[in-house]
């Protein structure tokens, strides 16, 4: 392959994206193959050590915003004919429906990642009021002299407090994990968006 | 390798191989190459995240009758090597911790 091929079929892979972002890409590209050549390599050999334009384009795909993949995915090629503007508003309460459930889907799906974080941080918090609780408890129970109450909010507040302690580390994993398994959700959901289009 | 933990490694490799001299892409990966291989699609986002970021900036200067691109390192580059060095100092107690683990086990 020579180096306008290259280009080209990276360009192609990165058709929708904005015209000035796929021109930097090509410079990039075109760059490193030069520079090879430069360093005494053939033009079929420099473009043989790149990685495929393909594969050049999903790491470049990958590192942008979500909203702006689907976009660069959904922009036809050419204009579209009066008959299928005509054919995509009379068939919109199939797709348009159909395209709610996948996002309302996936929105669901992130979220019940962050559930977990969620309920924990609640317990801890309520733990940690608890705590506070059986502190004005034990100090009531100081002021009345009521011996029972003291005991019984003491241990409360104890309870309460290591409860706390404990659940704010196992609250603070969950929240890192939750993060690491949205980041992951992402760039898989990325990566189904950039590869459907890739093998039709 | 835990991929965020590699992603930002391999962020301040990149910062390291333009610290002492502007370079190119091309360079970048020839000057890391006994150290970490890196391909080319995996540079790119790399450089465009650090530009992004503040840590590098990019003109294009003529070379043989075409343009390249030269990546300059800025303080906010400058400063993240510091801190990886900082962090290094932390990472490397954890290693010795798990290590030692592993010895009496």
């Amino acid at each position: 392959m020579d180096k306008e091929s290259y280009l080209a079929r990276l360009r192609e892979a990165l058709y929708g994206l904005p015209e000035a972002d796929i021109e930097t890409s090509a410079q990039y590209y075109a760059e490193l193959i030069e520079d090879r050549m430069e360093d005494g390599l053939g033009e079929a050999e420099a473009v043989a050590q790149l990685p495929s334009p393909e594969e050049a384009a999903q790491e470049i795909l990958l590192d942008k915003p979500l909203a702006q993949i689907v976009a660069a995915r959904v922009k036809p090629r050419r204009k579209l004919g009066a008959w299928e503007i005509i054919l995509l508003v009379l068939g919109s309460p199939v797709w348009l429906p159909l395209l709610l459930t996948f996002g309302i889907l996936v929105l669901t799906a992130y979220l019940l990642i962050w559930v977990v974080a969620l309920v924990l941080w609640s317990v801890d918090l309520s733990a940690a009021v608890g705590a506070v609780g059986g502190l004005a408890g034990m100090l009531g129970g100081i002021l009345q002299r009521n011996l029972s109450m003291e005991l019984f909010a003491t241990g409360a507040a104890l309870a309460g407090a290591g409860l706390a302690i404990l659940l704010f580390f196992a609250s603070l994993w969950t929240t890192k994990a939750s993060a690491r398994l949205g980041r992951a959700l992402l760039r898989s959901l990325k990566a189904s968006i950039i590869g459907k289009e890739k093998a039709a | 390798m835990d991929t965020q933990l590699k992603r930002g490694l391999l962020d301040v490799c990149v910062l390291a191989a333009i610290k002492n001299e502007d370079s190119y892409g091309y360079r970048i990966i020839k000057d890391m190459q006994p150290y970490v291989s890196l391909s080319e699609s995996t540079l790119y986002p790399i450089l465009r995240r650090l530009e992004t970021a503040g840590c590098l900036t990019v003109r294009s200067m003529e070379h043989n009758g075409r343009l390249r691109k030269y990546y300059h390192i800025t303080p906010a580059g400058l400063d993240r090597i510091e801190e990886f060095r900082d962090d290094w100092q932390e990472i490397q107690a954890i290693y010795q911790f798990v290590t030692r683990e592993e010895e009496h086990g």
